[in-house]
């Protein structure tokens, strides 16, 4: 199986926190998000135990002023953090593949890499890490999946 | 956007899942490895994959499997309890999830948010959502599934060939 490791251009990412019941808030930032021509690079939202969605959306640097202002005006009560500087790093192929899934966590622990946000798609597991531990996530990854040309 | 459907190129469907969430505190470490150590072990297939951390540093990981036997729940149960610094395991049968590809997402935003809306308005709410420039992929309530799936029918179309996928394929 031929693996690859790409790392996304430098992102912002955005963090919050609402009621789990309650998509309001989270559809109208999106519906924003969309007119304006935002593109989301990584996305997830999860709701925890207590019914919380907690969510990470990651976006151009460019559109951070923005949509950190649209929150303020729109949402003044509303929970978040703006995270500077962060990178999608992905392996492919993942395919559902819980040894492709082992391996990637356990290289990233074992590096100390902070992973923020965690996702898959179709063909892909990827994580958000900070951008001052790309190189490192990168590197040990290609280590482990044996990947002799840097194509990322 | 338009009332004109979005192209999308396949959709994935799994009806039948166990969904695994388990949780842990802020500062404590998540201990990821170990925890796909036991899937590995059990050759599940991860279905659904994500993970968030909260404001307050919480770390929230939902797992989709195959549906899972009582037998292999308990011997998995038994396996995860072992997992240290963990708040929270629950296995939860039976969710659905709804995985669509269109590579050409990332030259359409607002896609996620109107999904979002139309499930919301039909009074869906996805237990988690993850979403990439190319896939968005949706967890829901078992019964949600089927109204869900015709909200997505509603919004995308799908080349014929493609539209209708087996779970187990393996092209993609």
């Amino acid at each position: 199986m031929i693996v690859r490791v790409k790392a996304s251009p430098v992102l912002d990412a955005i963090k919050m926190s609402m009621s789990g019941n309650d998509h309001f808030a989270l559809q109208n930032l999106l519906g924003v998000f969309g007119e304006r021509g935002i593109n989301i690079c990584l996305g997830v939202e999860i709701k925890n135990k207590e019914d919380v969605m907690n969510i990470t959306l990651c976006f151009n640097p460019k559109e951070t002023d923005y949509v950190t202002t649209f929150i303020r005006e729109h949402y003044p009560t509303l929970s978040f953090s703006m995270i500077k500087s962060v990178r999608i790093i992905s392996v492919f192929p993942f395919r559902d593949n819980a040894e492709v899934a082992f391996q990637f966590i356990k290289t990233l622990e074992d590096n100390a890499v902070p992973v923020l946000a965690l996702s898959t798609s179709l063909s892909s597991i990827s994580c958000l890490v900070p951008q001052v531990y790309c190189s490192i996530a990168v590197e040990s990854l290609e280590t482990t999946f044996n990947i002799s040309n840097k194509n990322s | 956007m338009n009332n004109e459907k979005i192209r999308a190129y396949r959709i994935i469907n799994h009806q039948f899942l166990t969904l695994v969430r388990i949780e842990f505190p802020g500062g404590a470490d998540s201990q990821f490895g170990e925890i796909f150590e036991i899937f590995k072990q059990r050759n599940f297939s991860l279905r659904f994959l994500a993970s968030e951390m909260s404001l307050k540093g919480e770390k929230t990981l939902y797992l989709g499997v195959d549906l899972l036997s009582e037998e292999t729940m308990g011997e998995l149960i038994d396996a995860l309890r072992g997992i240290e610094n963990r708040r929270e395991l629950a296995l939860i049968s039976q969710v659905s999830m709804a995985m669509l590809y269109g590579p050409h997402f990332g030259e359409m935003p607002g896609i996620f948010g109107l999904t979002l809306s139309a499930f919301a308005g039909s009074g869906i709410i996805p237990l988690a959502i993850s979403a990439s420039s190319s896939s968005l992929s949706w967890l829901f309530p078992s019964g949600q599934f089927k109204k869900a799936l015709e909200i997505l029918h509603n919004i995308f179309e799908f080349p014929k060939a493609f539209s209708s996928w087996d779970e187990n394929s393996d092209d993609l």
